[in-house]
């Protein structure tokens, strides 16, 4: 297993009148080299628990386990650098993070605070801004003077130059045009396919139909299921109790299902979709 | 129909020489629900802006309810719009939700022996009444957002404008907000302009203004306006589900009217499939 909480347990501001009690007794395991959706409302806990996972936050009680290394509440892990260049965390909006004169400084700033030498990480660098879809050129720029997309795009490459075995993921669409969305999607599927573990909070289930593998959804605090994609919109009732969308491929199908049509609920693709119903209309 | 927004030759740019709108002209009719969509960095936001009169444009001009923008009659074209913006923690300014709808009547000159029952009456029309003495950092996103809403609902306008209002929120708090607006707009026939990239919610308004790089490409109603696909595309936006189907099932050879709205989709496929 690539990530495993056990019995974690984390509450805020312990022993004082604000304490907050954010995960109940999670157990999780994410498999290696997955594309895992995180899905839940607001204040569910999706937050805190994707700080367990390069220990921004320490569980309260329980342990957490990323690869080799053990986190506990007592038992912080020796190198922290180690797990920080294993496990790379992408907050939301992340082109606020930007902070250096050009877009080259602020790509290398990771790799070289973790050994590698300057020339090395502008080899890097290079090969980062091809893999986020802009080109060198891109790279004596000044951060501040790109759109929020390309910002974003320079944020994630500054993540991925540091070459994190497991990519953490919070919202990176949110407020993006369909284009950008689509092209940052494809983006991280690239990097799962070549071997990363990718764990993706998402409220679009459309996205998380199409591109993940896996969704753990958080309530209340606790992880309520852990299942494939196509097991969990098999669950409608389940997630209308939650107020979640269903993909509009899987109503749409429903939709007709009610009707007479006897169509595959977990279709994820379209084409295949109108082939379906054109072979149903033409029997 | 009356409009009730007319922008004429509008151009601001916030550099000198580059203009971020330029020449822009549109009307919005009374009691209509209109998007305005486009690709990041296409101007959309601007012109919300520019309508509040947050940012003085360069030329053209703004006209709302009848009423010219300038700078003597900024208030008078204020209080007929209210603005709700992306993010809900940037737009709660109270200490409790009953501050944050009182802060515009105070700020109008409402009479102190009213406000409570205003107050009252508009968080009750958003579901906010249990809530009234709660802090912000106890709500949800959505609740916020609803609360920014009552707000601008106590100073009466007659048009919302709502810039990605609902882009970062959960499931849940984006059906709050879409639900109340959609009433807002059917029962009270106030006039809601969306600006979003959410070409579903496009679809389903009645009217579409499509903007790139500072121009309006085109506009109408969303049938004739997101079924041009190359358009659509180039300007970074997405097909309408409904149109991708009807069209590949034409291409297979079935007689199929194109449609962007899913409802009417499922409806002309029934009746398809129980003729069979």
């Amino acid at each position: 297993m690539s990530i495993t909480f056990k019995e974690v347990e984390h509450t805020y501001s312990v022993d004082t009148p604000f304490a907050y009690h954010a995960l109940k007794g999670v157990n999780l395991d994410i498999k290696k080299g997955s594309m895992t959706a995180l899905i839940g409302h607001t204040g569910s806990g999706k937050s805190t628990l994707i700080q367990h996972i390069n220990a921004l936050l320490l569980p309260t009680s329980g342990q957490v386990q990323i690869e080799d290394v053990l986190i506990t509440a007592t038992d912080k892990p020796s190198s922290l650098k180690s797990l920080r260049k294993k496990a790379g965390l992408v907050f939301q909006f992340p082109e606020y993070q930007l902070f250096e004169e050009t877009i080259l400084k602020d790509i290398i700033f990771g790799p070289k605070n973790f050994g590698v030498s300057e020339e090395e990480a502008i080899k890097i660098a290079k090969d980062m801004i091809q893999l986020v879809g802009l080109d060198e050129s891109y790279l004596e720029r000044s951060p501040f003077d790109l759109s929020g997309g390309q910002k974003r795009r320079i944020a994630i490459a500054g993540i991925l130059a540091m070459n994190p075995d497991i990519l953490i993921l919070d919202e990176p669409t949110a407020g993006l045009d369909p284009q950008g969305a689509k092209e940052m999607l494809q983006l991280f599927k690239k990097v799962n396919q070549e071997g990363k573990t990718v764990v993706l909070v998402s409220h679009d289930m459309n996205q998380v139909l199409e591109y993940c593998d896996d969704v753990v959804v958080m309530n209340h605090g606790r992880v309520e299921k852990h299942v494939t994609v196509a097991e969990l919109f098999k669950e409608t009732e389940y997630l209308t109790s939650l107020s979640i969308d269903l993909p509009i491929i899987t109503s749409f199908i429903l939709e007709l299902n009610k009707n007479g049509f006897h169509i595959d609920p977990s279709i994820k693709d379209i084409n295949v979709l109108v082939q379906e119903i054109g072979g149903q209309l033409n029997e | 129909m009356e409009k009730i927004i007319e922008v004429k030759h509008l151009s601001f740019g916030y550099d000198e020489d580059i203009l971020t709108i330029d020449d822009i002209s549109f009307q919005i009719q009374k009691g209509s629900y209109t998007t305005i969509l486009g690709h990041n960095g296409s101007g959309k936001s601007t012109i919300a802006k520019l309508l509040m009169g947050l940012l003085e444009k360069k030329s053209g001009d703004i006209i709302v309810g009848g009423i010219p923008l300038s700078e003597e009659t900024l208030s008078q074209v204020r209080n007929q719009m209210g603005i709700v913006f992306q993010n809900p923690d940037n737009q709660f300014i109270g200490s409790t939700v009953r501050d944050d709808i009182a802060f515009g009547l105070e700020n109008n000159c409402v009479d102190p022996a009213l406000m409570d029952d205003i107050i009252n009456e508009y968080a009750k029309k958003v579901n906010m009444y249990e809530f009234l003495d709660h802090e912000p950092t106890k709500l949800s996103g959505g609740q916020k957002q609803r609360v920014a809403i009552a707000g601008i609902l106590a100073m009466s306008p007659s048009i919302i404008i709502l810039d990605e209002a609902t882009s970062m929120l959960d499931p849940r708090g984006k059906n709050e907000i879409n639900a109340l607006v959609h009433q807002l707009n059917k029962d009270k026939n106030m006039t809601i302009l969306s600006i979003t990239h959410d070409i579903e919610e496009a679809a389903l308004s009645d009217y579409v203004i499509l903007l790139s790089d500072g121009h309006v490409v085109d506009e109408g109603k969303p049938e004739d306006v997101l079924m041009k696909k190359d358009e659509i595309e180039r300007l970074s936006l997405d097909i309408p589900f409904a149109y991708k189907v009807s069209e590949g099932l034409q291409k297979l050879g079935i007689s199929i009217t194109n449609q962007i709205d899913r409802e009417k989709l499922v409806k002309e496929l029934c009746q398809l499939h129980s003729k069979k």
